[in-house]
């Protein structure tokens, strides 16, 4: 049987994306031509018999807050489409087509990421591919929602407070935020500085990590990324649960997780034989931090935004900008000092813990335009509450791996369940993702049609 | 626990856009008015925090290698 060429099977997937994204709205961008010569130089590598890169032939796309070379980044934003096209790739795009991989576009999200739920005023909500009128989840719900619909089996996206671990949640399909200043962040318009991380969605947890391998590494153009070296995740990912001490988040986490929540924890807790109940500290107070320091650093970003387009930017989140300028410095400083005292009390924690578990989510996807979330018959503003179980987690830099459970049923809605690790143990949170998949608690499942 | 009126806070709102050249109506002003006070509720559990004179934010001066 002849091979499928790498341009036949592009051109495959862009027929897909044209007519399931008609529904979805993850696309922002095609970049079809790039598609085409990426996967053409593919086809001459294989012909002349060269051995193939790790990744080849892999359809990606990326939050359109990642810079691609001769597009303009717009970040979700009006008022970014006016800046010139970008002049080189985000790093981490660079290292995925170094392996191989063949980007298809840009992936709609909430602008500047401020938001939790893909609604965006400019470029039209990103609906769950699982069920249309539904939120995607965000901010980076144009890379959920296109993997959980096959345009792509990869995507990129970034996650400062909660924006991948939602969405893989309300989409479900695998996330991996990995701990802060692990991947490089240069080419992602930033939000947060201090907070910003930048991670992926995918289809299985085999790409997940052969993925994450080929993105690692350091990055002298961008000073939050820390490490010195590559620590591959793939070869050990089989090797099973054994020697690690898991552990169930209860206390905030518990109080602030819906019916729903609780059974997708319970399935994925009884999977990996996690029994005790464990206190992380002071997630209220790590929550409190940061969402002044988000609201902080974002105003002061967009402060010129602020004063010469207020109304030309979203209409949900432009007022949280303004009032994060005008926040007490006071306020955001002792925020940051909270914070070195809190990411050395969860630290502590790990001493005793391989891998702890939390809902990624309090509730499922909920209707777009929601305003009200009920919560254990507390009801609850919507958009702020969506990230309440991740924004403590991610403001310690943990890394975190969100695992597609269906806890009512696969014709039903997923919840995705967060696999949190000690800082820099991408390979703990990967190896019970890897063992939750082969015992089919987690999983990601076909659309049938969108 | 002391929180600012809402009077107070609303002089604050303007006062402080002007001082930020950012020009708002009065829909604008009452909409981040209302996000600065719910704002201010969340502040308040990290004022009444027991920092101690330690808690410097250390990083700042390292010495970058």
């Amino acid at each position: 049987m002849t091979k499928r060429s790498f341009r036949d099977s592009i051109e495959e997937r862009i027929f897909d994306i044209q007519v399931r994204d008609k529904s979805v709205n993850a696309f922002t961008t095609l970049s079809l031509e790039r598609a085409r010569s990426e996967s053409d130089e593919l086809d001459q590598l294989s012909r002349s018999g060269s051995k193939l890169p790790p990744l080849a032939g892999v359809p990606y796309a990326v939050k359109n807050l990642f810079d691609i070379e001769g597009v303009t980044t717009v970040a979700g934003s009006k008022v970014l489409q006016k800046n010139l096209p970008a002049s080189r790739d985000a790093v981490l795009i660079n290292r995925l087509k170094s392996a191989g991989a063949i980007l298809l576009g840009a992936l709609n999200m909430d602008e500047f990421a401020y938001g939790f739920t893909t609604e965006n005023s400019h470029y039209g909500a990103t609906h769950n591919p699982h069920k249309i009128g539904y939120m995607s989840g965000g901010s980076s719900g144009g890379s959920a929602a296109a993997v959980a619909a096959e345009m792509v089996p990869l995507s990129l996206g970034s996650d400062t407070n909660g924006s991948i671990r939602v969405p893989a949640s309300f989409c479900g399909v695998w996330g991996l935020k990995p701990t802060f200043g692990r991947l490089s962040r240069a080419g992602a318009y930033p939000f947060v500085d201090s907070i910003d991380h930048v991670g992926h969605f995918s289809k299985t947890v085999d790409l997940l990590s052969l993925s994450y391998d080929c993105m690692q590494g350091p990055d002298e153009s961008d000073r939050s990324c820390i490490v010195t070296s590559v620590e591959p995740t793939l070869g050990a990912i089989n090797e099973g649960l054994k020697g690690l001490r898991i552990g169930v988040l209860g206390g905030y986490f518990e109080e602030n997780s819906g019916a729903v929540a609780k059974l997708a924890l319970d399935k994925v807790a009884k999977a990996l034989n996690a029994r005790d109940l464990v206190t992380w500290p002071n997630a209220e107070l790590a929550r409190a931090a940061a969402f002044i320091i988000t609201a902080s650093e974002g105003g002061a970003r967009h402060l010129q935004h602020l004063k010469e387009s207020y109304s030309d930017l979203e209409p949900l989140s432009v007022d949280r900008f303004m009032s994060g300028v005008l926040q007490p410095v006071s306020w955001y400083i002792k925020a940051q000092k909270f914070r070195k005292i809190y990411r050395s009390q969860v630290f502590e924690l790990f001493k005793h813990w391989d891998l702890l578990l939390a809902p990624c989510t309090p509730v499922q996807s909920q209707t777009i335009g929601s305003e009200w979330i009920d919560i254990n018959e507390n009801k609850m503003p919507a958009r702020a509450s969506i990230g309440i179980l991740t924004q403590p987690i991610s403001f310690a830099g943990c890394p975190v791996v969100a695992a597609p459970v269906w806890p009512m049923g696969t014709e039903n809605l997923p919840l995705g369940i967060q696999l949190i690790a000690a800082p820099w143990r991408e390979d703990v949170a990967l190896k019970a993702a890897k063992y939750l998949e082969n015992v089919g608690v987690s999983k990601t499942i076909s659309i049938k049609a969108v | 626990m002391y929180f600012m009126d809402q009077q107070a806070l609303k002089n604050y709102v303007i006062s402080a856009c002007e001082i930020n050249q950012v020009s708002l109506d009065d829909a604008q002003t009452a909409r981040v008015l209302m996000h600065l006070s719910r704002t201010q509720l969340i502040a308040q559990r990290l004022i009444d925090y027991p920092f101690s004179d330690e808690d410097e934010l250390v990083e700042i001066y390292k010495i970058v290698e």
